[in-house]
């Protein structure tokens, strides 16, 4: 206004407007400000069971006892009293929860011993109690059981310092049933929600979702790009 | 002053207060939990607090978790161990994408449930490949592992040259003498730079007020690790520092069905990954960065999901 130096006088009125203005920027920014609402979506809670830490399974403890009826029995209650034939054909008339699945080892005596079923049968007549299972796995499973000394098979939990606390490594049977050693199928958890950008549970890559705003500017690359090479363009 | 000078400076100055006030009003959905305090303000820099300037600290922690979830933490400040590097290994033969670590690493680690953080990621891979472009976040399946896919867990790498320390603006992220890098959440500006400079996704940014349910908070805390974040803020998985540091494994490694996790002191020539290192063809994600990550994948020798059991010689699965 003081342009050029001269004193000339502000337009007397203008403060009115001014003040005007600013109430109506405030009423705006009142009605308008706090409203706005961010869209979350709900996490999705997990049972605290499904994420249990520590052994897989609980193996059969040294020396093994089961359980018939109400009462815990040793192996021997009953197998001292009685011998069995080395049959793999022949049907179970106890046991008969256990459906062998292991591959080529099809018999009950390639593991358990014949004389004593309370150990575990090695080469040679040789016998090693429940607690050592992995000699057993070792008589096949060389490869795997050299890696499992070496700590890149198996699961180790505990303390890695073994200064602080004990540093459990789980056996072979502490994962894998003996009987059916491959892992069964594991029911998943839910995946990310955050994000998810149209339904890509199905093979993803393949379908362009509209939904998608990435996707969208794709299709129009894809438009654009095929128009170009209709009008020759072979770059 | 006249009447006529004094009813107009009088209206502008109202209509400016009114503006100010209204241009602030955004600061009344800030909750109580979230206020500003004056020893969170004046708090230094994590590696300037003597102990005292710590205990100050944690007390202020304490009380805010206390007053929001009605719980007391048991919170600390670990210092790193001398002599202990942390490497992690996991073994993707064995990894079924059975996503428990994911979870596990939620309960463990206090992410907001709402809106959601995860630290891991699992990617579904087609067998064959290891381009992370073909990986798949979101796959759903009625049971995992799926016969023609792979899946590879990603999380924070904890690099040995960490593109996101270099590039943060205020020195909120660094790099501990056990390999760990760390966020102090309290000095954190919410720049993202980081997010930006991470080659691996691995750094999460709270957009919102993070939310846990009062009874799924974790109260084994510290500092740089797993107290509750604040509104813009970024975190990251920082091995479970809070475990780790006390010589327990992490919370993702504990829950793992299959044993693909692998965790430890590398300086320790008898310790797990130091023979993992030493024996299996390990190899690091985008190797061709720099970034040297302390986070190793291997594959066994044999792939066991392509042996069909029993029509194999041998079952030897998984």
């Amino acid at each position: 206004m003081a342009r050029n130096g001269s004193k000339t006088k502000p337009n007397a009125s203008a403060g009115y407007f001014v003040g005007a203005g600013f109430g109506c920027i405030a009423i705006v920014l009142y009605i308008m400000g706090p409203s706005v609402e961010i869209p979350i979506e709900p996490g999705i809670e997990i049972d605290r069971a499904e994420i249990k830490p520590g052994i897989w399974r609980v193996a059969m403890t040294d020396p093994p006892m089961i359980n018939i009826g109400t009462l815990n029995q040793r192996c021997s209650d009953c197998h001292s009293l009685f011998t069995t034939t080395r049959d793999p054909d022949r049907a179970l008339n106890q046991h008969t929860e256990i459906a062998l699945e292991h591959g080529a080892n099809d018999g009950c005596l390639n593991c358990h011993d014949k004389q004593n079923r309370e150990m575990l049968a090695l080469e040679g007549g040789n016998v090693v109690g429940y607690n050592q299972v992995e000699l057993l796995c070792a008589k096949c499973h060389g490869p795997i059981y050299r890696d499992w000394i070496k700590g890149s098979h198996g699961k180790t939990i505990g303390y890695w310092n073994t200064d602080l606390g004990e540093s459990i490594k789980l056996s072979c049977t502490q994962c894998h049933e003996p009987h059916h050693p491959a892992y069964r199928p594991i029911v998943l958890l839910p995946g990310p929600n955050t994000l998810r950008m149209g339904d890509q549970s199905t093979d993803h890559g393949e379908e362009i979702d509209e939904r998608n705003p990435l996707m969208r500017w794709r299709i129009n690359e894809d438009a654009h790009s095929a128009s170009d090479s209709e009008h020759g363009g072979d770059d | 002053m006249t009447r006529r000078s004094f009813l107009r400076r009088g209206t502008a100055a109202t209509g400016a207060v009114a503006a100010l006030a209204a241009s602030l009003s955004p600061l009344k959905e800030i909750t109580d939990t979230d206020s500003f305090s004056m020893s969170k303000f004046l708090q230094k820099h994590y590696k300037e607090m003597d102990g005292k300037d710590m205990a100050s600290a944690l007390e202020r922690i304490s009380k805010e978790v206390e007053k929001r979830y009605d719980i007391r933490p048991n919170i600390r400040d670990i210092k790193p161990m001398d002599g202990v590097e942390f490497v992690y290994a996991l073994n993707l033969t064995r990894c079924i994408g059975c996503r428990k670590c994911v979870h596990a690493c939620v309960a463990e680690n206090n992410q907001s449930h709402s809106p959601e953080i995860q630290y891991i990621r699992v990617l579904e891979m087609p067998r064959g490949s290891l381009d992370i472009e073909q990986g798949n976040h979101h796959y759903d399946r009625p049971t995992v592992p799926d016969e023609d896919h792979f899946y590879m867990p990603i999380q924070c790498h904890q690099c040995a040259n960490p593109p996101c320390v270099k590039v943060c603006p205020v020195e909120a992220t660094w790099q501990e003498p056990d390999g760990i890098t760390v966020i102090d959440y309290d000095w954190c500006i919410g720049c993202r730079y980081c997010e930006a400079a991470c080659p691996y996704w691995a750094r999460r940014f709270n957009f919102t007020r993070p939310e846990i349910p009062k009874d799924k908070l974790n109260t084994n805390m510290s500092y740089l690790s797993n107290r509750p974040r604040q509104k813009g803020v970024m975190e990251k998985c920082h091995f479970c520092l809070h475990r780790t540091r006390e010589g327990k494994m992490p919370a993702c490694l504990e829950v793992c069905p299959t044993g693909a996790r692998k965790f430890g002191n590398i300086l320790d020539p008898k310790s797990e990954v130091r023979q993992i290192l030493e024996s299996k063809r390990v190899f690091v994600l985008k190797q061709e960065v720099g970034t040297l990550p302390r986070f190793f994948y291997y594959f066994d020798e044999r792939d066991p999901i392509n042996l069909k059991v029993p029509t194999g010689t041998e079952g030897d699965r998984p």
